[in-house]
């Protein structure tokens, strides 16, 4: 905003904005909604002036963005979390059937107070002398994670990955018997025939890829390139489809600005 | 009692669990096994990956510019293993930076990540022998939103101008807004992610990717630690069991039933010990 054209742009900007508005809140628009609207519609446009480079505006949206969220996230914690889940369980004893440790409602009701604590040793990073308090809250917090995560990571990538490589051949026979709705739309047998190989070979391929205690030389290199490769594919047909999703995305906030703001379309 | 299942202290537990426990021993004891060769002195080889043979080069790029480091752990919580792993690079990163003077900004997205990329770049800091030099307002909370933290960041890169932008941990939607407005900016990237659905974006706008385990082997690559070696050398081993695991499913699979029925196979059998009931 140093140069006197990016002060007129900016003002004129403004001046758009607030006569635009008013233009349909005098010409039978509802205020409030009216209102929801045109700020809706001008920081898509804002949003979207980034595409050009960097701006005032841009800079505005992005902070009340921040800013909203923070305000938001405050009160959804209070309410959503400390209020439900803590403070009525706790002070006003509402439990729900099934909430009870060691057998016991009273024995989890009290129990309630370990992550209280925890939550409050946080708090102490406010005072330097006792902030080294707050790091049993995370190493509870990580300890917690990790040994959550294991067992689930292991169930979802490792079991879950030996089993749909192992049943691939069952589903290409099962495919070969007629019966070939394990996989809608694709009943081609012949395309069968390539596919199952190319993913068995593919994912031991892919497996010698992240292979990291071993040079990725001679036949061992060779298929830890295959492996890359399958995956680069796959990146790739990800890629695409990702885009079209973002385009989806993209249309409906077109569509929002010509038919909700403007009106130019038939609703 | 029928086949996939067995009886301990009055519960059944199907066969899934069984194995499931059976994979997670082996495992530990492959990672015990190598992380105690490693503290004995053995020398364990881990190949080179390309993007954190590039992180010296990618830092010191930023400190002959005077340009920060802007160091991104993804937005996914403590619970996430990418993040906790992502937290171990931090700490490597930050101390090469601070080696070299340079400063490590850390936007973050969750309250807990706060606090502990603080401390991980506090203590790296002081690790270098440069506990004067760390910077706590270079460790900032921006937003538990998705892409109101996105938008901080991307104002991050475009106001401070970081000429090196690493993103390591667990990104989603926001991995293509964050990789193009760090390439906007003209910032050398390097990204890791175990997210497959967000490597493709990494890939195409960063400079070097670490695709999936890479990201979980850069700890152990960059600090060289006997223990983060010894877990390394064992989660190979573990692979070549997985790998040995679909091969003898596959080869089971095309064996054809005693009574000619399909599903009598035996790689239904072997499939079933790996379904877990809904």
């Amino acid at each position: 905003m140093k140069s006197p054209l990016n002060m007129g742009i900016g003002v004129g900007v403004v001046i758009l904005m607030v006569a635009s508005f008013f233009y349909k809140v005098s010409f039978g628009g509802e205020f409030i909604p009216s209102f929801g609207l045109w700020v809706a519609a001008w920081m898509t446009l804002i949003i979207l002036s980034f595409l050009y480079k960097d701006n005032p505006f841009y800079k505005a949206a992005e902070h009340i963005m921040v800013g909203l969220a923070m305000a938001y996230f405050a009160i959804y914690y209070i309410f959503q979390v400390l209020e439900p889940r803590f403070y009525n369980r706790l002070v006003l004893n509402e439990l729900q059937p099934g909430e009870q440790l060691f057998g016991s409602p009273e024995v989890f009701r009290w129990a309630l107070i370990i992550p209280a604590i925890l939550g409050c040793l946080m708090l102490t990073r406010i005072f330097p002398k006792v902030a080294w308090m707050s790091r049993w809250s995370i190493a509870a917090t990580i300890g917690l994670g990790s040994g959550l995560a294991i067992p689930v990571t292991i169930q979802a990538n490792i079991t879950t990955q030996i089993r749909a490589a192992s049943q691939l051949p069952l589903d290409y026979m099962t495919a070969l018997h007629g019966n070939a709705e394990v996989m809608p739309g694709f009943t081609n047998v012949h395309l069968w025939q390539i596919g199952v190989p190319l993913l068995m070979i593919g994912t031991i391929c892919g497996l010698m890829y992240f292979f990291f205690s071993v040079p990725h030389r001679g036949v061992f290199g060779y298929a830890a390139t295959f492996g890359i490769w399958i995956l680069m594919i796959g990146f790739g047909a990800s890629f695409g489809y990702t885009v079209m999703a973002r385009l989806s995305l993209f249309i409906g906030r077109v569509l929002f600005l010509l038919k909700d703001w403007l009106d130019w379309l038939p609703t | 009692m029928d086949l996939i299942s067995f009886v301990t202290i009055g519960e059944t537990y199907p066969a899934a669990k069984l194995v499931m426990g059976i994979l997670m021993l082996l495992f530990f004891s492959f990672v015990l096994y190598y992380t105690r060769q490693a503290k004995r002195g053995k020398e364990l080889y881990v190949r080179p990956i390309a993007g954190l043979s590039a992180m010296n080069e990618a830092v010191g790029r930023a400190t002959e510019m005077g340009r920060p480091v802007l160091y991104v752990p993804g937005i996914a919580d403590m619970d996430d293993i990418q993040t906790i792993a992502s937290v171990v690079i931090l700490s490597e990163v930050a101390k090469l930076a601070a080696s070299y003077d340079t400063r490590t900004i850390v936007p973050t997205g969750k309250p807990i990540i706060f606090p502990v990329a603080e401390e991980t770049v506090r203590n790296a800091f002081a690790d270098a022998g440069r506990p004067e030099a760390f910077n706590k307002d270079d460790v900032r909370f921006l937003s538990d939103d998705q892409f109101a933290f996105t938008a901080g960041v991307t104002g991050i890169m475009l106001r401070e101008k970081p000429a090196t932008n690493i993103y390591m941990g667990a990104f989603w939607a926001e991995s293509l807004i964050l990789a193009e407005t760090g390439f906007l900016a003209g910032a050398i990237q390097i990204a890791g992610t175990a997210n497959v659905s967000q490597l493709p974006f990494f890939v195409a706008a960063c400079d070097y990717t670490l695709i999936g385990e890479e990201l979980y082997a850069a700890s152990a690559y960059l600090s060289r630690e006997p223990q983060l070696l010894g877990s390394l050398k064992g989660s190979d081993t573990a692979k070549l069991l997985w790998g040995a695991l679909i091969l003898i499913g596959v080869i089971l699979a095309n064996i054809p039933a005693l009574d000619d029925k399909l599903e009598s196979a035996f790689g239904f059998h072997f499939a079933d010990l790996f379904i877990f009931p809904k």
